[in-house]
C-alpha cells in the first residue's frame, strides 16, 4: 500500500484534532446513535485517515450521517473531538465535489438551509422547504412532514428580510465563498 | 470512695451489690433473664414497657413492680417466676402485641414469655412509645430533635411541628435503639442521611463510629472515628453519648487519648505509602454514581471474600440476589488523556476475579471488556489462556456507557463486536476495573522528605536505581513509584531494605535487642495435658464446619484438659490468650485446628515457646485447606471430618517430644553466578554491606545482555556509560572477587557453609561461602519464521538497535512483528520487554530518520506502567499499530527490490499489503541453555518453560525453596533493566538475613539414626537428594549419620531404611500409626 | 420586580417552535421576566451551516453576539441549538485568537469578552425564580410522570455549554419536581433525536424516535418534556406508534404554563402533532389512583 500522509495532516490541521493518537478502543463507534446506519464506522474513518485513504473517506455516507451529537467526543479517552473532524471532512467532501455522489439529499438540505439564511438573514422554513423539495425531488418523503406542520398553522408563508441582509451577504462572501463553493450557488 | 453495699434475695438466692443498682441489674448479676423493651444500659431506667415486672416482698407486703426502676434495698425479697408475675407480664406483652403486631422485636420478647397472639384489638401502630429514641436523643446526644407529641391515643413521637429537624445531626441513634424499627431518619432530619461506609469493605456496608477496623487487625482493639462520633462532634460541655463507655465491661474506653509525637533518629527512610484508587464516579457514563450494581473492582474483591459482606456469595448490592451475568470494564481511570499510564494490575485482577466468581457460583457468566490484555507477568499468559478455557468471555472493546434497562433493574452495556458491528449486552452486575493513582498523601510526603514526584504525582526514580529517590537515604518501594503488582512490590521492598543496609552497614547490630524466651519447662515423665484451639477463620471454616461442636468434641478426647474456639486463632489477642491458658491449665501440648501449617505453624510454635514450652510440643490440624474449603457444600460431613482430624492431631500430640537443634556457624561470604546487570547489582550491594563476594561470569567480560542496549525508553540515562560505571565499581571494590570465563562446576555443603568449585581455564578453585545468588540471565530466541536468516532485510530488534546506534538505517519503511516465538504453544508466556523495545526503536527511527514509515504488527500492546506514554507518543509520531491474531499471522515474501508483508487489519476488516525495506522481529526471551545444569547442581526447580522457579510467586519472589539460594534477573523470567536491578538488590537483602548472623539454625524436623539398629547399608544415602546421610564407622561398625544442616526432613531415608533405624523426628512411626488408628478408630 | 434579559428568539420561535415561544413568553410574563429581543438578529446557522462550512457556522452566531455584547444584559436563548451554536462561537472568540481575528473581519465587529450567554432553563432554575415559581404555582402537576429529554445541544460539549453533568443531567427533572410532577429516571435523556437527518432519512429518525419513546414508556412516563424545537418535532412527528402508544412531547414552558394555570394555554395544544389533551386529563383526575 502507498501511504499519503498529506490527507491526515490536512484533516488534523483543519479540525485541530490530534487523530493520530486514536488507539481504536471502539468507544466512539459503540456509543454513536447512527453508527449502525453508517457505511464506515467513526473509528474506521479515523483509521482510513491515518492510512491516507482520502477518496473513500470523503465519498462515504457516514460523514453526512453524523449529526454532531458529540457523544463520541465527550467520552473519547484520547479526547479527540470526532464531530469536529466530521465537520472538516464534510467541508472537504464539498470542496472535492464528492458530496452529492454520497448523500445528495443531505447536502442539498444543508445548502438550502444556508441559502435561506443568506437570502433572508433567518431561516424561512416554507421557502427553504420548497427549495429543498424542488432540488431534491424528495417530495414524497418530505411533503407530508411539511404539510403536517403547515396544518398546525405554524409556518408563516411569506419570508421577511432582516435589515442587515446586506451584511449577511458580505459575511457569506467572506466566510463561505472563501471555501470554493459548488458552482450552482448563485 | 467505697460505695456501701446491699444484700437482697432473688428467687431464694442471696445477692450482694452496690446500693445504687436496680433490681433488674441485680437479677442480671446472678444470670436471671428479665424481659425488657424500653430498658437500655446507657440510659436511666424508664419503666414504660412494664415487661420487667417482678414480685417484691418487704415487711410482709408483696407488690408487683417494674424491676428496672426499682432500686435494691436491704432485705428485699424478689420473685421473678411466680404465676402472678408471669400472668401480668403476659398481659403487658399482649397489649404491646396489639399495638405493634408488626414489630419483630415485640413478637420476639412476647414469644420468650409464651405470648404469640393477643386478645386485644390490633392497632397496627409501629411505635410502642417506649421513649428510647427521645431519651437517647436528648439525654445522650444532647440534641432533643424528637419528642412525644399528642396525648392518649394520639400520643406519638416526631420532630417539632413534624418538620424536618435542623438540630438533628442524623447520628441515627434513635433508629438504631428503637426496638420496633419505627424510626425513619429521612423523615426526622433535615440533613442528608447516609450511613458511614466501612472502609475495609470498600463502603459496601455501614459501620458504627467506634469499630474494629477488621477481624485480623493488629492490635485488635476498637478505634473511634472522631469525624462521625457524636461525643466529639458535639461541644465538649455537652459531653454527648458515652454509650460505648457504658457498654464496655472492661472500662477500656478513653475519650481523652490524643495522637502523640515520637522523635526517631534514623539513618535511612523507606517510603511505602502504596497507592489510591481512581474515583469511579468521575466516569459519568459508567453509572457508578447512580447504580448500586455498578461496583469497583475493590468492592468486588470484598464481595468475593469469605470475610466480606456477603460471605463470598456473588450478590447484587441492590437487591441481594445472585448475579447471573457480570461485566468487567477495564481501564477505568487508566490509559486515557488524564492518566497516560497503564495501571499494570487490572487485566489480571479482573481475570482472577472472574475465575473466582465462577468458582463461587457455577453457571455464572463473566465478560471482560478490554483494549489490550496485559498478561505480561510470570505465568500470566497461561492463566489468561486458562480463563478462556473456563469460559470467561474477553471482548476487545471499550464500551461507550452503562445504561439502566428501562422497566427492569438490569444494566445494558453498548460495545462493538469482533466484526466491528455495534452490539449491546445485558448484565446484572458491572465491575469497573479502576486504575491506580498516587497515594493521597504523596504531595505531603514529598514535601516532608524533600523528594521529587514525577508528572503523574508518583515518586520519581530512575531505571538504573529503581528504589532510590531524588534524595540520598530516602528510598521507595511498591506502587508509590509506579503502578505494580505484588511480586514487584515485595521485590522493591527487599531492594529498598538492601539500599538502607548498605548505607548503614557500620551501624548493623548496634540497636538489636535479643528476644528473651522464658526458660523451657521440662515435661519429661509428665502426663500429656493437651489444649485444643479450634479456629473459625471468619467464615472460611465457621461457615462450613460446626466449630463449637468440634471444640466440644475435642474436650471429650483423652488427655485434652482444655478446648475452645476462636474467630481468628491467629489474631494477636488470641496469642496472648493461648499463653495465659497454657500457664493456667499447665498445658504441655498445644493443638491448633485451623488453616494450614504452611503459613501459621511458625507463629503458634513461637507462641507456645513464649509460654515456656518447647516449640515442637505444638501440633496443627488442617481443617480449612483440607476440610472446609474442599467440602464447602457438605457441612455435616465436613464437621465429622474436622472432628476426625482433631482426634488424629490429639493422638499424635500425646506422643510429641521436645526437639532440639544445634545452630551451625555461617561463612559470611556470597557467591553470585552471572555477571550481567543483575549479578553485578547484587554483588555490589552485598559488597557495600561489607560481605566478601565471589562474582562468577561465564564469558570473558561483565555486562551480559546490557552490552547490547544502547538507549532506554525514557532517554534519561545512557545504558552503556551506566554499565561502564557499574563494571568499574565492581572491579575496584575490595570485597568483590571477579571470576571471568569461569563456571561453577560443583556446589557442596549447605546454607551458611557452602564450598563451591569454580573452574577457570581448566584449573579448579574451591571457595567457601554462605549463600548463592543465581543471576545466570537469559538469551534471545533465534527465529525460524518470517524469512529470518534467509533474507538479511529481516532482522531482530536487537540488531535494529545496533544499527540505529551506529546511525545508519537504510530503510524508508520498517515493519515490526511482535511476539515472535512468544505466547504460543511451547512458549506460552509473554517476553514482557518486546513491546517497549519496539516502541523505543520506532520512536528512535521517527526522531533520527524522519519520513520513515513504521508499522508495528502486534497481538496486544503491553506497555504497562509508565511505558504507556511512549506508546501514546509513538502513535502521535505516526507509528502505525496493526493487531494480528495468532491464527492469522502476517505473511512475508521477498523479491530483490522489497519485502512484501500481508497483514489482516481487524479495524478495517481487510488485508493490508505493505511493501517494506526492513522487517524487524521481536524474538522471545528464552532461558539460558545451561539453566537446567545449574538447577540440578543447586537442586532448585525450573518452570515448564525452563526459567528458575521461586519459592512463592508473590510472597517470596527472589527466594528458592532451598535455603540460602536466591534468584534475580532474566533467569527468573523476562523483565526490564529496572526490574532486574530491583530483584538483584532484593536478593542482596535476603542474603543479608543469613550472612549478617554468626550462626544459622536449621529445621529440627529431620531424620535421626538409631545407631544400635543401623546396619550401615547406605540405602539412606543413595535415596537422599541432599547428601544428608553419611556412612561413618563408629567402634568398628559402619553406621549412617545425618548432617543436621543438610537434612530437609523429606523423610525419604526413613521410609527407605530396611531396618527401621532411621526415624523422622516429629513423624515417628508410632506417632503416625497412632494418628491412623485414631482415624480408623482402632482402640 | 421584573428581571431583564437580552433575548434571542431563534428562527423556530415563529414557526415549528411556535407553542414554545408562546408558552415561554406567557410564563416569563407570569414570573416577571422581561425579555428584550435583540435588534435585527440572524439565524445561528443551526447544524447545517457548520456542516458545509465550519467558519460560517461560527460567523453567523458571532454576528448575534456582536448585536448583544454592547448591552449590559445577559443574553437569554430558548433554543438549545441556538444556545449551543452561540456558545461555540463565543468559545472560539474568547480562546482562539486566530479565529477571533478572522471572525471579527468577517462579521465586521470588535469582540468584547464578558457577554453572559444563558439558556432559558438556567434562568428559570435560578433560586429566586424557583421561589417565584413556588409562590405562583396554582395547579401542581401531581400524578403526572414526566421524562425530561435534554437531547445533545443543551449538555454537549460540556466544556463549552457548561451545564454540569452531561451524562445524567437532572436540572430539568428539578424543574419537573418544582412543578409538582414526578420526574421519571430514565437512560435516554441525552440520546440524540436524529436532528435534521429526520428530513432526509425519515426511517432512521423514526427508529430513533421510537427507541427513545419506548424508553420513556418503559420508565413509566406519561409524556416527554423537551426544550428544543427540532427534538420536539422529531419526537412527536417521527414516532410511529407501532407496537406502543404515542407519547406527547411538551415544551417545559408549556408544563410550567399549566402549573401556573395560565389562561392562554389551551391555544398551544392544537399545535402539537401528538394530541396532549388525554395526557393532561391525568391532572384533572387529580393524579392517578
Amino acid at each position: 500500500m502507498t501511504l499519503d500522509t498529506s490527507f491526515a495532516t490536512a484533516v488534523q490541521e483543519r479540525s485541530g484534532q490530534d487523530l493520530a493518537v486514536c488507539y481504536h478502543c471502539l468507544k466512539c463507534t459503540a456509543g454513536c446513535p447512527l453508527s449502525s446506519h453508517m457505511d464506515l464506522k467513526p473509528n474506521s474513518i479515523l483509521r482510513m485517515i491515518q492510512y491516507g485513504q482520502r477518496e473513500r473517506v470523503l465519498k462515504s455516507h457516514a460523514i453526512w450521517f453524523c449529526v454532531s451529537c458529540m457523544t463520541c467526543g465527550v467520552r473519547c479517552p484520547n479526547e479527540i473531538d470526532i464531530s469536529a473532524i466530521m465537520d472538516t471532512l464534510r467541508e472537504m467532501a464539498i470542496e472535492a465535489g464528492y458530496a452529492y455522489a454520497a448523500e445528495k439529499k443531505v447536502v442539498q438540505l444543508h445548502e438550502e438551509f444556508v441559502r435561506s439564511i443568506k437570502l433572508w438573514g433567518r431561516l424561512h422554513e416554507v421557502t427553504f422547504y420548497i427549495g429543498y423539495m424542488a432540488r431534491s425531488l424528495d417530495i414524497l418523503a418530505s411533503l407530508p412532514a411539511g404539510l403536517t406542520l403547515l396544518a398546525r398553522g405554524k409556518l408563516p408563508f411569506l419570508p421577511k428580510r432582516i435589515k442587515g441582509a446586506k451584511q449577511i451577504k458580505r459575511l457569506y462572501e467572506r466566510a463561505y465563498k472563501t471555501k470554493g463553493q459548488l458552482a450552482e450557488e448563485e | 470512695m467505697q460505695m456501701s453495699e446491699i444484700t437482697l434475695t432473688i428467687d431464694q438466692q442471696q445477692v450482694t451489690l452496690r446500693a445504687d443498682a436496680s433490681v433488674l441489674e441485680a437479677c442480671g448479676e446472678i444470670g436471671i433473664k428479665i424481659p425488657t423493651l424500653c430498658y437500655h444500659k446507657a440510659l436511666p431506667a424508664y419503666g414504660a414497657c412494664r415487661l420487667c415486672l417482678v414480685e417484691t416482698e418487704l415487711g410482709g407486703r408483696t407488690r408487683i413492680q417494674a424491676s428496672c426502676t426499682l432500686p435494691v434495698s436491704e432485705g428485699l425479697i424478689v420473685r421473678t417466676d411466680t404465676e402472678r408475675v408471669t400472668k401480668t407480664r403476659r398481659v403487658m406483652a399482649e397489649l404491646l402485641l396489639a399495638r405493634c403486631p408488626g414489630s419483630d422485636r415485640v413478637r420476639e420478647v412476647a414469644a420468650e414469655i409464651g405470648v404469640t397472639d393477643t386478645r386485644f384489638e390490633e392497632k397496627n401502630e409501629d411505635c410502642i412509645l417506649c421513649g428510647l429514641c427521645t431519651r437517647v436523643c436528648s439525654m445522650l446526644m444532647g440534641s432533643g430533635a424528637i419528642d412525644f407529641g399528642g396525648r392518649g391515643d394520639t400520643r406519638r413521637v416526631g420532630p417539632a411541628y413534624d418538620k424536618h429537624s435542623s438540630i438533628c445531626m442524623a447520628c441515627g441513634a434513635c433508629a438504631q435503639i428503637c426496638p420496633a424499627n419505627a424510626v425513619d431518619l429521612t423523615k426526622v432530619s433535615a440533613r442528608p442521611v447516609r450511613p458511614v461506609g466501612a472502609d475495609y469493605d470498600a463502603g459496601l456496608v455501614a459501620r458504627s463510629s467506634i469499630y474494629i477496623p477488621y477481624q485480623q487487625a493488629i492490635p485488635k482493639i476498637p478505634v473511634i472515628d472522631r469525624s462521625t462520633c457524636m461525643h466529639f462532634l458535639k461541644p465538649a460541655e455537652v459531653d454527648a453519648c458515652r454509650a460505648c463507655e457504658s457498654a464496655c465491661p472492661a472500662g477500656a474506653i478513653d475519650y481523652t487519648q490524643e495522637d502523640e509525637m515520637v522523635d526517631l533518629q534514623v539513618g535511612a527512610v523507606v517510603l511505602a505509602p502504596g497507592f489510591c484508587l481512581y474515583d469511579a464516579a468521575e466516569k459519568l457514563e459508567m453509572g457508578y454514581a447512580w447504580s448500586p450494581d455498578v461496583v469497583t473492582s475493590l468492592q468486588f474483591e470484598r464481595i468475593l471474600s469469605a470475610s466480606g459482606p456477603y460471605e463470598g456469595q456473588v450478590l447484587r448490592p441492590s437487591n441481594g440476589e445472585h448475579a447471573k451475568q457480570i461485566a468487567f470494564l477495564q481501564c477505568i481511570g487508566s490509559r486515557d488523556d488524564d492518566h497516560d499510564y497503564c495501571s499494570s494490575v487490572c487485566c489480571m485482577y479482573a481475570t482472577k476475579e472472574a475465575i473466582i466468581a465462577m468458582e463461587h457460583q457455577p453457571g455464572l457468566e463473566c465478560s471482560i471488556f478490554f483494549m489490550d490484555l496485559r498478561a505480561f507477568g510470570k505465568g500470566f499468559d497461561a492463566y489468561y489462556e486458562r480463563a478462556k478455557e473456563l469460559g470467561v468471555r474477553f471482548i476487545r472493546c471499550r464500551p461507550s456507557s452503562v445504561e439502566q434497562i428501562e422497566g427492569s433493574d438490569g444494566l445494558r452495556v453498548k460495545y462493538v463486536d469482533e466484526e466491528g458491528h455495534t452490539a449491546s449486552a445485558d448484565f446484572d452486575l458491572v465491575v469497573l476495573s479502576v486504575g491506580l493513582k498516587p497515594p493521597e498523601e504523596a504531595k505531603e510526603l514529598a514535601d516532608k522528605f524533600g523528594i521529587e514526584l514525577d508528572g503523574y504525582g508518583f515518586a520519581s526514580t530512575k531505571a538504573i536505581s529503581p528504589v532510590v529517590t531524588s534524595r540520598d537515604g530516602v528510598y521507595v518501594c511498591g506502587p508509590f513509584s509506579e503502578p505494580k503488582d505484588i511480586p514487584e512490590t515485595v521485590t522493591d521492598a527487599s531492594g529498598a531494605a538492601a539500599q538502607a543496609m548498605s548505607l548503614l552497614a557500620e551501624g548493623r547490630h548496634t540497636l538489636v535487642t535479643q528476644k528473651e524466651y522464658p526458660p523451657e519447662k521440662d515435661i519429661t515423665g509428665q502426663r500429656p495435658r493437651i489444649g485444643v484451639f479450634v479456629c473459625h477463620c471468619g467464615r472460611n471454616i465457621g461457615g462450613v464446619v460446626n466449630v463449637p461442636e468440634t471444640a466440644e468434641f475435642a474436650q471429650s478426647l483423652p488427655d485434652v484438659v482444655y478446648a475452645e474456639h476462636n474467630l481468628y486463632t491467629c489474631s494477636s489477642d488470641t496469642q496472648v490468650k493461648i499463653r495465659e491458658l497454657i500457664k493456667e491449665h499447665d498445658l504441655n501440648r498445644v493443638i491448633v485446628a485451623s488453616c494450614t501449617p504452611r503459613t501459621h505453624e511458625p507463629l503458634f510454635r513461637d507462641t507456645v515457646r513464649e509460654a515456656g514450652l518447647n516449640p515442637y510440643l505444638f501440633e496443627m490440624a488442617n481443617i480449612r485447606d483440607q476440610c472446609s474449603w474442599v467440602h464447602m457444600h457438605e457441612p455435616a460431613a465436613a464437621t465429622e471430618k474436622a472432628k476426625d482430624l482433631v482426634k488424629m492431631a490429639v493422638a499424635k500430640a500425646r506422643l510429641l517430644e521436645p526437639l532440639y537443634i544445634t545452630p551451625v556457624p555461617v561463612t559470611s561470604v556470597a557467591l553470585v553466578i552471572g555477571g550481567g546487570v543483575a549479578g553485578m547489582s547484587a554483588a555490589l550491594n552485598m559488597a557495600d554491606q561489607g560481605f566478601p563476594v565471589h562474582l562468577v561470569e561465564r564469558t570473558p567480560e561483565l555486562g551480559g545482555n546490557l552490552r547490547h542496549i544502547y538507549y532506554l525508553l525514557n532517554e534519561e540515562d545512557d545504558p552503556q556509560s551506566e554499565l561502564e560505571k557499574l563494571v568499574s565499581k565492581i572491579e575496584a571494590h575490595p570485597n568483590v572477587t571477579v571470576w571471568l570465563s569461569s563456571n561453577v562446576a560443583r556446589v557442596d555443603g549447605f546454607v551458611g557453609n557452602f564450598a563451591s568449585t569454580i573452574v577457570r581455564d581448566g584449573e579448579e578453585n574451591v571457595v567457601e561461602h554462605g549463600i548463592i545468588i543465581v543471576a545466570t540471565g537469559a538469551t534471545e530466541y533465534v527465529p525460524t519464521e518470517y524469512l529470518y536468516g534467509s533474507d538479511e532485510r529481516v532482522i531482530t530488534q536487537r540488531q535494529l538497535e545496533e544499527r540505529l546506534a551506529s546511525g545508519e538505517l537504510g530503510a524508508k519503511r520498517v515493519v515490526m512483528v511482535q511476539c515472535v516465538g512468544s505466547r504460543e504453544d511451547g512458549r506460552m508466556y509473554c517476553s514482557r520487554v518486546c513491546c517497549s523495545e519496539a516502541i523505543k526503536n520506532a520512536l528512535k527511527i521517527k526522531a533520527e530518520h524522519p519520513g520513515t514509515d513504521v508499522f508495528v504488527l502486534y497481538r496486544d500492546v503491553r506497555t504497562y506502567g509508565f511505558r504507556e506514554k511512549y506508546y501514546t507518543e509513538a502513535r502521535r509520531q505516526g507509528v502505525r499499530f496493526v493487531r494480528y491474531e495468532p491464527e492469522n499471522k502476517p505473511a512475508i515474501t521477498a523479491d530483490p527490490e522489497r519485502l512484501h508483508v500481508e497483514a489482516f487489519d481487524p479495524i478495517l476488516q481487510t488485508t493490508l499489503a505493505i511493501d517494506a525495506d526492513l522487517v524487524v522481529l521481536a524474538p522471545a526471551v528464552v532461558p539460558h541453555e545451561d539453566a537446567a545444569d545449574v538447577a540440578q547442581m543447586l537442586k532448585v526447580p525450573l518452570t515448564s518453560e525452563g526459567f528458575f522457579l521461586e519459592a512463592h510467586m508473590k510472597l517470596r519472589p527472589v527466594d528458592f525453596s532451598a535455603d540460602g539460594v536466591f534468584l534475580a534477573g532474566l533467569a527468573h523470567s523476562p523483565k526490564g533493566i529496572d526490574e532486574s536491578i530491583a530483584q538483584a538488590q532484593a536478593t542482596a537483602a535476603r542474603a543479608a538475613t543469613i550472612l549478617s548472623k554468626d550462626e544459622y539454625t536449621p529445621e529440627a524436623i529431620i531424620a535421626c539414626v538409631d545407631e544400635e539398629i543401623c546396619a550401615g547399608c547406605g540405602l539412606c544415602a543413595s535415596v537422599c537428594s541432599y547428601d544428608a546421610p553419611e556412612i561413618v564407622t563408629v567402634r568398628g561398625r559402619r553406621v549412617s549419620r545425618i548432617n543436621q544442616a543438610l537434612c530437609k526432613g523429606c523423610g525419604a531415608c526413613a521410609s527407605a531404611c530396611p531396618s527401621g533405624a532411621i526415624q523422622q523426628l516429629g513423624f515417628r512411626p508410632k506417632q503416625i500409626t497412632e494418628m491412623v488408628s485414631a482415624a480408623l478408630e482402632w482402640e | 420586580m421584573t428581571v431583564e434579559y437580552a433575548f434571542y428568539p431563534g428562527c423556530t420561535a415563529h414557526s415549528t417552535g411556535l407553542e414554545y415561544s408562546l408558552s415561554l413568553h406567557a410564563v416569563a410574563d407570569a414570573l416577571g421576566i422581561e425579555l428584550r429581543e435583540i435588534d435585527d438578529w440572524n439565524c445561528c446557522g443551526g447544524a447545517a451551516a457548520r456542516s458545509v462550512s465550519n467558519l460560517l457556522g461560527l460567523a453567523l452566531p458571532a454576528r448575534n453576539i456582536a448585536k448583544a455584547q454592547s448591552r449590559d444584559l445577559s443574553l437569554a436563548i430558548p433554543c438549545p441549538g441556538c444556545f449551543n451554536a452561540t456558545k461555540r462561537a463565543q468559545n472560539a472568540l474568547s480562546n482562539d485568537p486566530q479565529m477571533r481575528a478572522q471572525l471579527e473581519e468577517i462579521v465586521e465587529f470588535q469582540y468584547e469578552p464578558g457577554l453572559d450567554v444563558k439558556s432559558m432553563h438556567e434562568i428559570f432554575l435560578e433560586p429566586d425564580m424557583l421561589k417565584r415559581l413556588g409562590e405562583a404555582l396554582k395547579r401542581p402537576l401531581s400524578g403526572l410522570r414526566v421524562a425530561s429529554y435534554y437531547g445533545c445541544a443543551l449538555v454537549r460539549d460540556p466544556e463549552i455549554v457548561q451545564m454540569g453533568d452531561h451524562e445524567n443531567p437532572v436540572f430539568l427533572d428539578e424543574l419537573v419536581s418544582a412543578l409538582g410532577a414526578e420526574a421519571v429516571d430514565w437512560s435516554y435523556k441525552t440520546d440524540c433525536c436524529g436532528a435534521d437527518l429526520a428530513m432526509t432519512h425519515g426511517k432512521i429518525a423514526a427508529e430513533i424516535a421510537d427507541y427513545i419513546v419506548a424508553g420513556a414508556i418503559e420508565a413509566g412516563a406519561d409524556c416527554l418534556m423537551a426544550s428544543c424545537g427540532l427534538c420536539q418535532v422529531n419526537l412527536e412527528m417521527r414516532q410511529t406508534g407501532r407496537g406502543q402508544k404515542k407519547l406527547p412531547t411538551f415544551y417545559f414552558t408549556e408544563l410550567m404554563g399549566v402549573a401556573l394555570d395560565l389562561p392562554k394555554r389551551n391555544q398551544w395544544w392544537g399545535m402539537h402533532i401528538v394530541n396532549p389533551k388525554p395526557t393532561l386529563k391525568i391532572l384533572r383526575r387529580g393524579g392517578r389512583t
